[in-house]
This record gives structure tokens, C-alpha cells and sequence, in this order.
């Protein structure tokens, strides 16, 4: 598979296989991110985004060029996707009113009527490209292309642990009370991340979620 | 070992080390000290390496000690006392049981670290003891009658030898100095339009009041893009990392940012101007300074052939006597050559004329 190398700062690559979202490429890096964790090059980090390979690095003891010569070399090697297994996790949502303060709103830029956005947004499982954005939130893709809506234009100062929220193809959930710009559609109440256990994040890139409506 | 009682309610004090990394892929974020410059150099001065240090941010911090140690100050001018005598920052520090030390307000920057030999020992979360001012996934804001541990081994420490850095009390100004950051271009810097290209190097930005160890606002000319751009997809950030919503302002990520987000990434501030730059307050001014990735490693090279390959002790001849003053001896050193190092029982003390 093809990449691109970008600098997102003086410490951080990214290797963007991907202009779309896709679950091959997702799974492709998910090896790749396998492999890499076995190196010997002192990394501060390697993981996952929708399209791209991100390695955190202290320039001090990596060269920006080794890094880039192991992607290489290790993006040649034949991949087995099939080693990544559907597993499905059940999420329980309350959708609307004071637990999905956006509904409403999204259901009039939409022209679809509240009761439709559920029905879609529940219906199928989604597969989780990514946890990101803050401790345990799963970015899960595909969703449905009648949800489409555009992230708020300034960001919310504070959305409540557990909001259940879509953004552009986009849906996910907020596992703690943080600032955010996707719009909101309901709420759960499932604890998405423990920081004592050695594996935090209860949803794990690669799985697939189905949201279950209260 | 039980080292210190916090004694107010500082207004944002954390314990931070160099970060917390590795768990990116479970989402969470680094963390760390702010200025990872003056943080690292407290704790080089004492011979510790990645020790959990304190983060006092905005002053007004006091604690009392209990029991001998050594420690450092670094970071902005906080005007440190202990027990009401101004004290050296940038240098170790004896501290004995029954020490009280108090910050008062900033002078020249946002964030002074707290250093002590050895580290503070906190109960370590995915490998490290830094905090998140938001998630509850290290440790948190420090309050009063907080107490702070330590490992009694390490930090009952003597020695003859001053530990400092000889020009480094100019930090202070070389904080306060630096307003032309150096930034590098980001993946969606080609997608600004012409006009923005132009500005983001030619005005100022001012630090606003909507700030903090997630992100920073800057408030200046609008940032646009050309008109065939579209949202980007999720990707990678870090600290440094400059976004632009559809507000058209400038976000600056720090050090609790998320290492995901969906804004354009336009530019990134060096790791090196990111040490000044969590040292601004509010309304200051910033411009940045184009420079390329190439010049951006040679920098940080430099800074640490500058700053962590030196001797830090201190070769100063001193007299040495002892002192009698309402009945308590004191054993004092001062420099022969002038006045300008006097160390009262291991406390290097700051002269104000």
C-alpha cells in the first residue's frame, strides 16, 4: 500500500496511507503498528488514525530517516487481514432530549425526522477504526450517509461523560466530560475506560459496536 | 517518606514529569511538564532523570516540609521565599524539617517546576505520574493538607557542592525575550490561502483568555483557506500543533491535547519554542517564524549541547563562617571575589537591593 510522510510537528510522523476511510487500510496499518512495536528505535509512540500511521519520536535518539526506511520496509511485507476478528460490543444509548441536545437540531439540517436518525444510527454494527480524542473514545466509521451533518463551527466547552455523537461520516463517544465539536445524539452510561486495568480502553480498535436504543 | 504539606489552595499546581507515553492507541494523551526545558533542568541540577517534579502555574503556592531534602526551583520568577528569605532559583536548594517555602505571583512567565532529589513518588498510572487537568488518568490538582511523598534514600542528600547553572539566572529573561516563535509548515499548510500564507508570518497573535495545558486560543487576523478545500478526515496531532476551525482562529495544542483531532493542522510550534511559548500569559504577543524541519532538529540539538552536556558545579571560592543570631548558629559561605553568592545553610540566598 501507498503512503505519503507528513510532519505533523518536529516529533511526530505520520505515514497517510489514505484520503477516505477505509476499513482495509485501517487494518493494514493495525499490523503494520504490530510489527513496529517490536523495533528497537527508542519510538515515544506508534498508533492508529482512520488513514495514517502516527510515530511520536525524540530527534535526539531517532533519526527521522530510519523511521521512514523501517515503514518501508516493513509496508512490503505480506499482510493477513483475516487475523483481525469481528467481535461486537453492545452499546446501550439513550438518544434525544437532555441526553442528545443536538438531535433536534440535526434532525432540521437533515430534513429527517428524530425518530429516522435513531432507527439508522442503530441499525448496524459499526467497525472501530480508532480510539482517540480522549481516553477511550471510539472513532467509528461508516455511518450512514443520510447522518451526514458538519461539526459544530466552534467547539463545545463541555460535553457530558458518555455522549453519543456523529460528525460528518463519523460517530463515536465521549467517555469523559471534555470539550468537543461533534454533535450530540444521545447518551450512554457504560464505563468506557478504567485507567487501573493494563488494557484502559474498553473498546479496542479493530472491534465493531452496535448501539441499542433505551 | 512523607516530604511536604501543601499549605493553601494554589490556584493550578500539578505533579508532571516528561509525559506519559505508549497509550496513545487507548487514547490517551501525553501530559508532561509544559516547558519541558526548565522542568528537565531542575531536575538535572539535582542528578534526577524523568522524576515527578510540581507544576506550580500562576503562583501563589506554599508548602511546609517535613523532613531534609534538597530541591530546585525553575520556570518563571515566582519570587520563591523560604521561611520570608527570597531564595536563588536555578540552583540546589537544602531544605531542613520545618521549612516553609511560599511562590508568590509570576513576574516573567506562566509556570515554575518544583524539583526535588530523587522525585516525588506518586502512584504511577500507565507509566508515569503526570497529570491531565481533565481526565482522571494520573494524578490530580494539588490542594491543601495534600500531602507529597518521596524516597527517603534519595532525598536526604548533602553536599559540599553548589549545584547551578552560572548564566542561567538569565533564563528568566530569556523567557520573558522570546516573542518570535519558530514554527514548522504542517500537513494542511498548502490548503491556507494566499493571503493567510502571508499574515500568519507578518502579524501579531495575542494569547486570549481561553487557555490552558489542553490547548491555547490565539486571537489575530482571520485564518482562511483556498476555496477548493474541504474538512479534513481525523488524524494525528500533538502538542505544538497549530488547528484552525471554521472560526478562523488559531489553536494551539498543549501538552493535555488530544493526539487525534479533525481540524486543519497549518503549522506546528518547534519543540524548542513550545518551552517558551506555555510560559506566555494573557496578552502577550506573539509572530512565528517560518524554519524548516532540518533546522528545527539542529536546534534541538543545540539546546541540549547548550544546556545538559555542562559541569554544573560550581568551582567558587568561598569564606566559610559561622553566624550567631538570636541564639541559632548559622554556617554561612559567601564568594570571595564579591558578594554575589551567599548560601545560608545550604540556601542560596537572592539579594534584593
Amino acid at each position: 500500500m501507498e503512503f505519503r510522510i507528513q510532519d505533523i510537528t518536529d516529533s511526530t510522523l505520520a505515514f497517510n496511507f489514505s484520503n477516505s476511510i477505509d476499513e482495509e487500510v485501517n487494518k493494514h496499518i493495525n499490523i503494520l503498528i504490530n510489527y513496529l512495536n517490536e523495533n528497537d528505535l527508542n519510538l515515544l509512540s506508534v498508533y492508529p488514525t482512520y488513514n495514517s500511521l502516527i510515530v511520536t519520536y525524540n530527534p535526539l535518539l531517532t533519526e527521522r530517516k530510519e523511521i521512514i526506511q523501517l515503514v518501508e520496509k516493513l509496508n512490503k511485507l505480506e499482510k493477513n487481514y483475516n487475523k483481525v476478528k469481528d467481535q461486537v460490543l453492545n452499546i446501550p444509548v439513550n438518544y434525544g432530549g437532555k441526553y442528545g441536545e443536538d438531535l433536534e437540531e440535526v434532525s432540521k439540517i437533515l430534513s429527517i425526522s428524530e425518530e429516522q436518525i435513531i432507527d439508522i444510527h442503530s441499525s448496524k454494527p459499526y467497525y472501530v477504526f480508532m480510539i482517540g480524542f480522549s481516553p477511550g473514545f471510539p472513532y467509528l466509521g461508516g455511518l450512514d450517509k443520510r447522518l451526514e451533518c458538519p461539526r459544530l463551527p466552534t467547539p463545545r466547552v463541555e460535553v457530558p461523560a458518555g455522549s453519543v455523537a456523529i460528525a460528518d461520516r463519523q460517530t463515536g463517544i465521549y467517555p469523559f466530560k471534555s470539550s468537543g465539536g461533534w454533535r450530540i445524539i444521545g447518551n450512554t452510561n457504560l464505563k468506557l475506560f478504567d485507567k487501573k486495568n493494563e488494557n484502559p480502553s474498553l473498546i479496542k480498535p479493530g472491534i465493531r459496536v452496535k448501539f441499542t436504543p433505551l | 517518606m512523607k516530604i511536604l504539606k501543601v499549605l493553601n489552595n494554589p490556584i493550578f499546581s500539578t505533579i508532571q514529569d516528561s509525559g506519559r507515553y505508549g497509550f496513545e492507541n487507548h487514547g490517551v494523551p501525553n501530559s508532561g511538564a509544559g516547558d519541558m526545558l526548565s522542568y528537565r533542568l531542575g531536575n538535572y541540577i539535582l542528578g534526577n532523570s524523568n522524576a515527578a517534579s510540581i507544576e506550580i502555574i500562576h503562583g501563589n503556592f506554599e508548602v511546609e516540609f517535613l523532613s531534609e531534602c534538597l530541591i530546585s526551583i525553575t520556570g518563571s520568577d515566582m519570587s520563591p521565599r523560604i521561611n520570608s528569605v527570597p531564595v536563588k532559583m536555578w540552583e540546589s536548594i537544602q531544605i531542613c524539617k520545618g521549612d516553609n517555602l511560599k511562590f508568590s505571583t509570576p513576574k516573567n512567565g506562566l509556570r515554575a517546576y518544583l524539583s526535588i532529589k530523587g522525585g516525588f513518588i506518586d502512584k504511577e498510572i500507565m507509566k508515569s505520574n503526570s497529570t491531565h487537568s481533565d481526565f482522571d488518568v494520573g494524578g490530580k490538582k494539588l490542594a491543601i493538607n495534600d500531602l507529597l511523598y518521596c524516597d527517603s534514600e534519595l532525598s536526604n542528600y548533602q553536599s559540599d557542592k553548589l549545584n547551578s547553572y552560572p548564566d542561567y539566572y538569565k533564563f528568566s529573561q530569556l523567557i520573558a525575550n522570546q516573542k518570535k516563535l519558530d514554527v514548522i509548515k504542517g500537513p494542511e499548510f498548502n490548503s491556507l490561502s494566499s493571503k493567510s500564507k502571508k499574515e500568519l508570518f507578518n502579524s501579531e497573535f495575542k494569547i486570549s483568555n481561553r487557555m490552558g495545558r489542553t490547548g491555547i486560543v490565539l486571537e489575530g487576523v482571520k485564518i482562511e483557506f483556498s476555496k477548493n478545500f474541504t474538512d479534513i478526515i481525523s488524524d494525528g496531532t500533538s502538542k505544538g500543533v497549530m488547528q484552525v476551525p471554521s472560526d478562523g482562529k488559531l489553536y494551539v495544542l498543549m501538552e493535555d491535547s488530544q493526539r487525534i483531532g479533525g481540524y486543519p493542522r497549518i503549522l506546528s510550534l518547534t519543540s524548542q519554542s513550545l518551552n517558551y511559548f506555555s510560559q506566555l500569559m494573557p496578552g502577550d504577543v506573539v509572530t512565528f517564524n517560518l524554519i524548516s524541519l532540518e533546522e528545527s532538529h539542529l536546534k534541538i540539538k543545540e539546546m541540549e549541547d547548550n544546556f545538559f552536556k555542562d559541569n554544573l558545579s560550581k568551582n567558587i571560592n568561598m569564606n566559610e563562617f559561622i553566624l550567631t543570631h538570636a541564639n541559632k548558629k548559622f554556617i554561612v559561605k559567601s564568594d570571595k571575589n564579591n558578594n554575589k553568592n551567599i548560601i545560608i545553610d545550604g540556601k542560596p540566598i537572592k539579594l534584593e537591593f
